[in-house]
């Protein structure tokens, strides 16, 4: 049980840096986020990617466009704002600290390579 | 073959199977609950919606379908994912909402899957959270009593059989998502091919043969009464046919002179007759239906023929009320007059009841009454009783100012205004008979053949010179105002005994004192 929250907690301040910089990449479709999530292991069903990105819209790091579909309704393309893009920034300067101290932190120990998750 | 539903997701539309549509029905309920506390609930909600038509559009079009099937939602659902894995970015009021277990209120359906005659039983004992076997023991108990049978009937139709999934699992009180569907959904799945595997092995339980035994009997039992109903229901209906012919026939032929036949207006007597057939037809061949349906359960009646039985029954009541209330009009006026004749004056009168309301020839002969007076006139036997008529003849016995005694007959009747009454008073008419002292009294007042009953009353009031001795017959007491005979004579006499009365200047009074003191000392013994 403290397993599993820990987990939420590391995963749910990562997800949205995740997030931050594949929209970064330029206007994207929530499925295509979602196909990029999935590979990179971090998102387990699509559910959880609305209430995020709606979040992240309503703080103003994101907007989105309504684009014509070939198949089906128009779809939504997100982009990041010019206060997401600062975000992304700060953000990038926060990993580049934590994972040299996670690097650091780890030093000298042995990690068993485990395919839990 | 499964039916289909036409379901429409933000402008698209799918053709869904029912059991896949009930599915993610219970999925999309379950997100709308999820994101309920959330302020951006709409929007989440319309994200998810629109990623789910995409995704079924393009399941559809790799597998070339139509139709979008359970496994199709089933695989949908799960890429979309269980809320309970969108937990991560919820807040915290909306997590505990998920969290929480969440137990709808338990509806009360009749469980047919475990049922014995209705299911009625089975469901009460899920509403209630108990076992089946307990509530059976009380409606066992109760049937004893007497209140079961019907009880368990009326509970059968008012209660609402489980039929959906959804239903079945409100019943059980299970909360309703789609964890609990799919379970719910697998275990039937289970229990069936379970079924299917051990139908010829195993022998059916005792009680279960039992069971249906009761069942069969009690279906066949309320066939039975259906079919009493259905039987009883048709003759009823015929013989009302048969009586209508036979009574418009025989009422507007003049036959039936009797109250309360007797005051319809002829323009009127077919249509109130149709109109009360009408009224009785009409339920009578509602229950004909309802029987016929509790036998033959494929028989069916569609709504329009019980909405137009309805209707018509509504305009026979409202033509009913109608012409009652014209007739009622009938009664508006009243108008009276009087006959005053001299009477041979006497030292005392026999004052007797006519006991033969038949005016025979013989009677014309001894009381020598000019026959044309009384020609045409309706007379009605004794024998039938003078409850078929209203009594409509009073009598009053007054000191008279003058030496000859007198009798006035004052005729009222009623009409729709005041000519119509006063033709009416008249076309009444009253006999009454002197012979010396004797004063023949007829107890009706009679009405011209083919005139309508309209209150025809006759008041007559008989002045008497004081002094005068009156011998009056017992019978003629419920006719008698301001005086009772009982007074004036022993208790259990007959009809025809007479009773002593004289005329003094405050009015009659009993000629037997004794016979008065007498009654007032029993009284008194008794008291």
């Amino acid at each position: 049980m403290i397993v599993e929250n820990t987990q939420t907690q590391m995963r749910k301040g990562i997800l949205e840096y995740c997030i931050l910089s594949i929209i970064s990449r330029g206007e994207i479709y929530a499925s295509d986020i979602i196909n990029e999530l999935t590979k990179a292991k971090l998102l387990v069903v699509e559910g959880t990617l609305y209430p995020l990105l709606t979040r992240l819209k309503n703080n103003g790091l994101l907007s989105y466009n309504w684009k014509e579909s070939t198949s089906g309704p128009p779809r939504k393309y997100y982009v990041l704002s010019p206060a997401g893009l600062e975000v992304l920034r700060r953000l990038d300067g926060t990993w580049e600290e934590l994972s040299y101290a996670v690097k650091v932190s780890l030093e000298g120990r042995k990690i068993e390579k485990n395919n839990q998750d | 073959m499964n039916k289909t539903i036409i379901i429409n997701i933000n402008g698209i539309i799918f053709h869904i199977e029912e059991d896949a549509y009930e599915i993610l029905k219970t999925y999309m309920t379950e997100v709308k609950r999820h994101f309920a506390y959330s302020s951006d609930s709409e929007e989440i909600v319309t994200d998810i919606e629109n990623r789910l038509a995409e995704m079924f559009s393009e399941k559809l079009s790799i597998d070339n379908r139509q139709v979008i099937i359970t496994t199709d939602v089933e695989s949908i659902t799960e890429r979309m994912g269980n809320v309970s894995d969108f937990d991560i970015e919820t807040d915290d009021q909306a997590s505990d909402l998920n969290n929480g277990q969440y137990h709808p209120e338990r509806k009360l359906f009749r469980d047919t899957d475990d049922r014995i005659i209705g299911g009625v039983c089975a469901g009460f004992a899920h509403y209630l959270g108990t076992e089946p076997r307990w509530i059976r023991l009380l409606a066992i108990i109760a049937v004893v009593f007497g209140i079961g049978i019907p009880l368990y009937i009326v509970l059968w139709l008012i209660i609402p059989k489980a039929i959906t999934r959804a239903d079945k699992m409100a019943m059980k009180g299970e909360p309703i998502n789609i964890q609990t569907f799919k379970k719910n959904f697998d275990e039937e799945i289970e229990g069936l091919k379970h079924g299917l595997k051990n139908a010829h092995i195993e022998a059916k339980p005792i009680i279960k043969q039992l069971g249906r035994f009761i069942e069969k009997a009690g279906i066949l039992i309320i066939k039975a009464l259906g079919g009493i109903i259905l039987f009883s229901g048709i003759s009823a209906l015929f013989a009302l046919c048969i009586g209508l012919i036979t009574f418009l026939g025989y009422w507007n032929s003049n036959q039936l002179n009797i109250f309360p036949f007797n005051i319809v207006n002829p323009g009127y007597k077919s249509v109130i007759t149709i109109s009360a057939f009408t009224l009785i037809f009409i339920p009578l061949t509602a229950l004909v239906i309802f029987a016929a349906r509790v036998i033959f359960t494929k028989f069916s009646v569609s709504k329009t023929v019980y909405f137009g039985m309805l209707i018509v029954w509504l305009s026979a009541l409202a033509v009913g009320v109608y012409h009652a209330s014209k007739v009622g009009a009938e009664f508006n006026e009243e108008a009276k007059f009087s006959i005053t004749s001299d009477l041979k004056p006497a030292p005392e009168y026999y004052i007797k009841l006519n006991p033969d309301r038949f005016l025979t020839r013989e009677d014309s002969i001894e009381y020598n009454i000019n026959a044309s007076d009384f020609k045409e006139r309706i007379i009605i036997s004794n024998k039938k009783g003078d409850f078929n008529q209203p009594r409509n003849v009073s009598l009053r016995i007054i000191k008279g100012d003058v030496t000859t005694p007198v009798l006035i007959q004052e005729f009222s009747s009623r009409g729709s205004d005041f000519e119509t009454a006063l033709t009416n008073a008249k076309g009444a008419g009253y006999r009454f008979i002197q012979t010396d002292s004797l004063i023949l009294l007829d107890g009706i007042t009679h009405i011209k053949k083919g005139e309508l009953w309209r209150d025809q009353r006759v008041q007559l009031t008989l002045k008497i010179p004081e002094n005068t001795r009156l011998h009056i017959e017992s019978a003629l007491n419920r006719y008698l105002e301001d005086y009772n005979l009982w007074e004036c004579q022993p208790r259990h006499v007959k009809n025809d005994h007479l009773s002593e009365w004289i005329m003094t200047a405050e009015g009659l009074k009993c000629r037997n004192d004794s016979l008065q003191n007498k009654e007032l000392n029993d009284s008194v013994q008794t008291h």
